[in-house]
């Protein structure tokens, strides 16, 4: 079995969409920032289909970040975590990218 | 949001009804407009339903009486972290800086990393000067609510939002990414001389002329779906160096555009999910002169031509759009 998809895949699926915006606000139902999600998505291992320009910039300026300097990883994933949590406008890509 | 080409004296009675105003056009247009809430830049060509065309004499004015407030400033080249610290908690803003100015190439390096850029949208473009003047005349950009002008400063429409109002941002780019080798680059910047072609050192300057590419055509790098441009500006395969308008970065990939076989057709694609007419555009001087686009319509995107533009970052050979919706009353 492996760590991702796992449970969190099946949580999001059960809430409204109004019950996902308020718990993404919280932060309650992304993976965590050490999650390997961000590891993954931050290294270009994988390209889900975005459609938000902000999302697909900010996922870029981040991976190059990364790619200059491994060791920024963590921040980076938790500063994408923040850009999830504080805009719901870009929730319709979270779909994608919980779907690997 | 409202767009139409007006005179001065249609674009003064704007201001003075208290319009907020996105406003680009001539200089000497510009300088002559009362104080009053709004920004502008100078531009000598623009974008309307008729096709695109050059004008001496009208200004293209974007009202947005959607919004509930607005300030405006002209930020310094070391002061753009006030782009994002002056915002409203809903809205978007629209930006304006000069070409060739130290602020667009401070924006252009340090704004795609300025702490919150992408929570809220930026929306704008690259002032610029008519073709013939290049080098004469110098872009301006003005501060309505001062009376200000620059000719190295960003200015900024801060502009609020009623919570039932949905902004849009988002680009139309014709270009993609062609069939040949990918090229890379060691350092970021506008000026590069090596790079690496297919993970072969070379000089690019030099790879380009050796073969003849067409430069009019843009490097495109794939930014998570969405299609970035780097445009020639100098090639000088003596010295080896090549001049971009906007910066290469390292770390990204980038490929030669392939050609767009019709314009008319590619914008008219892009304008299929909404009426155009009702959004703010920016296009690119360069599309304009390449494409041929004077006198001929873009989709229906209307709104300045422009010597880059802005959709959170610097593009280049593209055209950015904002648009505002409303929720439906329940």
């Amino acid at each position: 079995m492996t760590d991702y998809p796992g449970n969190y895949d099946t949580r999001v699926e059960r809430l409204s969409a109004d019950r996902l915006d308020s718990a993404l606000h919280e932060g309650g139902a992304l993976p965590s920032v050490d999650h390997q999600l961000w590891t993954r998505l931050l290294t270009g291992e994988i390209n889900p289909n975005i459609k938000t320009l902000a999302t697909r910039l900010i996922i870029t300026r981040l991976r190059i970040d990364v790619a200059k300097d491994r060791t920024v990883l963590p921040r980076a994933a938790q500063e994408l975590r923040r850009f999830f949590t504080d805009n719901k406008f870009a929730h319709r890509d979270l779909t994608a990218i919980t779907g690997f | 949001m409202k767009n139409a080409l007006l005179s001065v004296e249609e674009t003064a009675a704007l201001i003075a009804s208290r319009a907020i105003l996105f406003v680009s056009g001539p200089e000497r247009l510009l300088r002559s407009l009362p104080r009053g809430n709004w920004i502008g830049g100078t531009t000598s060509y623009f974008m309307t339903l008729d096709g695109g065309e050059s004008r001496e004499d009208r200004l293209f004015c974007t009202t947005f009486d959607d919004a509930v407030n607005a300030r405006m400033a002209i930020l310094p080249p070391d002061g753009l972290s006030g782009l994002t610290e002056h915002r409203f908690a809903h809205g978007f803003t629209c930006i304006v800086t000069p070409a060739f100015s130290t602020t667009l190439q401070r924006y252009a390096m340090d704004g795609p990393s300025l702490p919150g850029l992408y929570n809220q949208p930026v929306f704008g473009w690259v002032a610029g000067v008519h073709l013939d003047r290049v080098g004469q005349d110098v872009p301006m950009v003005f501060d309505g609510a001062t009376g200000a002008a620059s000719s190295d400063g960003l200015a900024a429409l801060w502009v609020a939002l009623p919570e039932s109002a949905e902004v849009d941002l988002d680009i139309v780019n014709l270009f993609a990414p062609g069939e040949g080798e990918s090229i890379t680059f060691p350092q970021g910047g506008f000026d590069a001389t090596d790079c690496l072609i297919g993970g072969v050192p070379t000089n690019l300057a030099r790879y380009i002329v050796e073969r003849g590419i067409d430069t009019t055509l843009p490097l495109v790098a794939d930014y998570a779906g969405a299609m970035i441009n780097v445009s020639f500006q100098t090639v000088d395969a003596k010295s080896g160096s090549v001049r971009f308008y906007a910066p290469v970065m390292p770390g990204t990939i980038y490929r030669l555009a392939r050609s767009v076989e019709d314009y008319d057709a590619a914008y008219a694609d892009a304008t299929r999910e909404g009426s155009a007419a009702d959004m703010l555009s920016c296009n690119c001087i360069l599309n304009y002169r390449y494409a041929g686009l004077e006198g001929r319509p873009t989709g229906g995107f209307v709104g300045p031509v422009t010597f880059g533009e802005f959709a959170y970052i610097l593009l280049n050979q593209t055209l950015s759009r904002l648009s505002v919706r409303h929720a439906l009353a329940a």
